[in-house]
């Protein structure tokens, strides 16, 4: 769920119980000690406002059941979905994938070669990109043979792969 | 180079249409000759990159 959905949500769940406190103000000079202090209250005012009380007690209520859910359910599962921040995830992969071939287009390559800033970096690299061609969101995953590689000798680096813009290119 | 030292991630989401970047280290001992001879006749190596679809994970191999 994104940002603004969750803004949304939570901005008129707001508005909800705001018009809830509003009623119940509306409906207080209808109770038996403001009545007796001289204000004459008919009973289609009395109908009306009883209603509108109801309402709003109605989305109140399920306005904080959405913020109970936003916050507590679905907030945590999708923060389950995605991996914590530096944390390099192992993988399941190997003898669970499907024989389906994966359409990730090559779309650019090219080879590199830099001096490298440390011991641990490479001089020579090899620069892919990919355009995802499977026609739905694909998650790109650490391969589990450079994390092995990476706990043994590149403790402190994580692979690179970065998203580009959109139907671009990389490195144009 | 520059590319190179930003912060990277171990996971990456890519929607339908979106292009992203993959960086390979290459064995040092070779010369760069080496290397481009290799590049020309594919023969750098194969690429396996874990993909997750919806729930499924898949493999995507390929000979570069």
């Amino acid at each position: 769920m994104g940002k603004f959905v969750y803004r949304l949500v939570i901005a008129s769940s707001f508005c909800s119980i705001f018009g809830f406190i509003v009623s119940v103000i509306s409906i207080l000079p209808l109770t038996s000690a403001w009545s007796t202090a001289g204000v004459p209250v008919s009973w289609t005012a009395w109908g009306i406002r009883a209603l509108v009380f109801l309402l709003f007690a109605a989305a109140a209520l399920n306005a904080i059941a959405v913020i109970v859910w936003v916050h507590f359910v679905r907030r945590k599962a999708d923060e389950e979905d995605e991996d914590p921040k530096g944390v390099i995830t192992a993988l399941p992969v190997t003898g669970s994938t499907s024989p389906q071939p994966v359409a990730l287009r090559v779309v650019h390559k090219q080879l590199e070669r830099t001096a490298p800033e440390s011991p641990w970096t490479f001089k020579s690299k090899f620069r892919v990109a990919f355009t995802n061609d499977t026609g739905s969101t694909v998650d790109v995953l650490t391969p589990d043979w450079l994390l092995a590689h990476m706990v043994s000798v590149h403790s402190n680096r994580k692979p690179s792969v970065r998203c580009n813009q959109k139907g671009r290119a990389a490195g144009k | 180079m520059k590319d190179w030292i930003k912060p990277e991630v171990a996971r990456l989401r890519v929607a339908h249409g979106a292009t992203f970047r993959v960086w390979i280290g290459l064995n040092q001992s070779f010369t760069d000759d080496d290397l481009r001879r290799r590049d020309a006749q594919q023969r750098l190596g194969t690429l396996l990159l874990p993909v997750k679809i919806g729930s499924e994970y898949r493999e995507f191999t390929r000979q570069f």
